[in-house]
C-alpha cells in the first residue's frame, strides 16, 4: 500500500491522556509500520520529544495539568525540538481552535472522532510534504 | 409698607381702598370751586402717580414669586428634581408652588422606583446572560466529552471492519456496520449540539464564495442516500439548466440542505417523495426549495418550527427521533448569510422550505451584502 512504503522507520510520538485512544493509535500506526512511542501527559511528551526526536508528534489538546497548546509552545522554544512537525489531534472541532493550531505552528489539525483512512492519509501527506522540503532523517 | 396682604384678592382690595382714599382726599382738597384747570391737571397727575406707585408695588410683589415659580418649573423641566421650590408669600402662588412640589416629589418617587426596577432587571439580565453562557459552554464541553469516547469506539469498529483484528463473519460484519452507521448518527447529533451552542453565542462565522449548486445538491443526495432508501423515499432533484453560481459558505450550505432533507425524510411516511429544486427567481437570486409529501405542519405551529428543541407536539418527539435543533441551525446559518427562509405546509399533504441565495452576478453588481464578513 501507498503509505506502508513511506512508513518504514518513521517514528511517531502519540500524546493523549485517554489510554484507550493512545493504545488504539499505537496499534494502528504500529500495524502500518511506524515506530510508535506514547506519552500520557504533557511533561512526558516533552521528555520523550527531547530524548527520541520523533519524525512526527500527534498531540492531543485537552489534557490535565499541561494542555497541548502549552506543550506545543514549550516544544517550539527548545532548540532540540523546535522544528519537529506536530499535528494536533483533538475533540475540539471549533474553527478557532483549528486556526490557533496552524498559527502556533502545527502542521495539521485532526478532529476526533476521525475516520481511520483520513488519519492515515493525513499522516502520509505530512511525511510526503516533509520529504519534499528535505526534512527527513 | 406696614400692610402686607397675603393674597392677590386682599391686595386688590387694599389697592382699591387706597385708590378711593386718595381720590376722596384729593377731591376734599380740591373741592373748592376754583375752576382752575391747573387744579384738575394736578389732580389727574396725582391720581396717575398713585396708580403708578401702586402698580409698581404690585408688580414687585406679584412678579417676583411668579418669576421664581417659572425658574423652578424650568429646573423641573430640565430634570433637576432635587430641590423644592420656595413657597413665597403670595397665597395663590404658594398654592401652585405646593402642587408643583408635590408633583416633583411624586416624580422623584417614580424615578426612584424605575431606577430600582431597572437595577433589578439589569441583575436578572446579567444572570440570564451568565446562564446562557454557561449553557453554551456546557454544550461545547459535553460535545468534547462525547467525541473522545466516540473516537475509540469508531476507531476499533473501523479497524475490525477492515479485518485488521482478524477475520470476521458476515453477521459480525453486519453488526459492525450497524455500529458504524449509528456512530455516524451520534456524531451528527453532537455536531448539531455544538453548532447550536455557536448559534447561541452568535459565533457563526461564514466565508461566502461563489460555487455551483448542482455538485452540492448531488453531494447531499449521496450522503443521505441510505437514510432515504431505508424509508423507500425517493429524493429527486430539479435544477434549472441555466443556474447561476451562488455566493455562500459551501460547507454551511451543505449543512442547511442536509438538515432540510433529513428533516423532510424524517417527517415523510415510507414510500413518500422529497424534492430538492433550484431556479433563478427573476430578481437576481436563486430560489432553493426542499419539499416533501410528509405529515405537514399545522398552521398554528408554522411560526415555531425554527424554535430550538421544537417539534410539533411532544408525542412526535417519540415518533420522530432527533433533538429538534436541525431547523434552528438552518435558520441560524441562513440568517448569517442574510438569506430569507420561508416555510409553507398543508397538514397531511407535505411541507416546503424555501430560501433565497445571492448570486455571483448580483455580488459583482454591488447590490449584495459585503461577502467575507463574519455574520450573525
Amino acid at each position: 500500500m501507498l503509505y506502508d512504503g513511506g512508513a518504514m522507520g518513521k517514528r511517531i510520538l502519540v500524546v493523549d491522556d485517554e489510554e484507550d485512544i493512545l493504545h488504539f493509535l499505537e496499534l494502528v500506526l504500529g500495524d502500518k509500520g511506524y515506530e510508535v512511542t506514547t506519552a500520557a501527559n504533557g511533561h512526558e511528551a516533552l521528555a520523550r520529544a527531547q530524548a527520541d526526536g520523533p519524525d512526527l508528534i500527534l498531540l492531543d489538546i485537552m489534557m490535565p495539568h499541561m494542555d497541548g497548546w502549552e506543550v506545543l509552545k514549550l516544544l517550539r522554544v527548545d532548540e532540540a525540538t523546535a522544528n519537529l512537525p506536530v499535528a494536533m489531534l483533538s475533540a475540539r472541532t471549533e474553527a478557532q481552535d483549528r486556526v490557533q493550531g496552524l498559527q502556533e505552528g502545527a502542521v495539521d489539525y485532526i478532529c476526533k472522532p476521525f475516520a481511520l483512512r483520513d488519519l492515515l492519509g493525513k499522516i502520509d501527506s505530512i511525511f510526503e510534504a516533509a520529504g519534499a522540503t528535505g526534512r527527513t532523517d | 409698607m406696614i400692610l402686607r396682604p397675603r393674597s392677590l384678592r386682599a391686595r386688590a382690595a387694599l389697592s382699591a381702598a387706597l385708590g378711593v382714599a386718595v381720590i376722596l382726599l384729593a377731591h376734599g382738597l380740591y373741592a373748592r370751586p376754583s375752576g382752575d384747570p391747573r387744579d384738575l391737571a394736578l389732580l389727574a397727575v396725582l391720581c396717575l402717580g398713585v396708580a403708578v406707585a401702586l402698580a409698581a408695588v404690585h408688580a414687585r410683589y406679584v412678579s417676583l414669586p411668579l418669576r421664581r415659580l417659572a425658574d423652578g418649573a424650568q429646573a423641573l423641566a430640565e430634570g433637576r428634581l432635587d430641590r423644592e421650590l420656595e413657597a413665597g408669600e403670595l397665597e395663590e402662588v404658594r398654592a401652585v408652588v405646593e402642587r408643583v412640589n408635590q408633583m416633583a416629589a411624586r416624580l422623584r418617587e417614580n424615578i426612584r422606583k424605575l431606577e430600582e426596577s431597572n437595577r433589578q432587571l439589569g441583575a436578572v439580565n446579567r444572570r440570564l446572560t451568565e446562564l446562557d453562557q454557561t449553557k453554551s459552554d456546557l454544550l461545547a464541553n459535553v460535545s468534547h466529552e462525547l467525541r473522545t469516547p466516540l473516537t475509540a469506539i469508531k476507531g476499533y469498529a473501523d479497524y475490525m471492519l477492515e479485518r485488521k483484528l482478524g477475520a470476521i463473519t458476515p453477521s459480525q460484519e453486519r453488526g459492525l456496520q450497524v455500529v458504524q452507521r449509528n456512530l455516524e448518527r451520534l456524531s451528527r447529533t453532537i455536531d448539531d449540539l455544538l453548532d447550536f451552542s455557536h448559534l447561541e453565542a452568535n459565533r457563526v462565522a461564514i466565508t461566502p464564495r461563489p460555487f455551483s449548486l448542482d455538485l452540492l445538491v448531488d453531494q447531499v443526495r449521496q450522503t443521505l442516500r441510505s437514510l432515504a432508501e431505508g424509508k423507500r423515499i425517493e429524493v429527486s432533484t430539479e435544477l434549472h439548466p441555466e443556474l447561476p453560481q451562488v455566493v455562500a459558505d459551501r460547507e454551511k450550505l451543505a449543512q442547511v440542505l442536509e438538515n432540510l432533507v433529513v428533516n423532510a425524510i424524517k417527517f415523510t411516511p415510507d414510500g413518500g417523495a422529497v424534492a430538492i429544486s433550484a431556479r433563478p427567481d427573476g430578481n437576481g437570486q436563486v430560489e432553493v426549495s426542499v419539499s416533501d409529501t410528509g405529515i405537514g405542519i399545522p398552521a398554528s405551529q408554522l411560526g415555531r418550527v425554527f424554535d430550538r428543541f421544537h417539534q410539533a407536539d411532544a408525542s412526535s418527539r417519540r415518533r420522530f427521533s432527533g433533538v429538534g435543533l436541525g431547523l434552528t441551525i438552518v435558520k441560524g446559518i441562513l440568517d448569517a448569510h442574510g438569506a430569507e427562509l420561508r416555510v409553507e405546509s398543508v397538514p397531511g399533504k407535505g411541507s416546503c422550505f424555501r430560501f433565497w441565495l445571492k448570486t455571483a452576478a448580483q455580488e459583482a453588481s454591488g447590490t449584495g451584502a459585503d461577502p467575507g464578513v463574519d455574520a450573525l
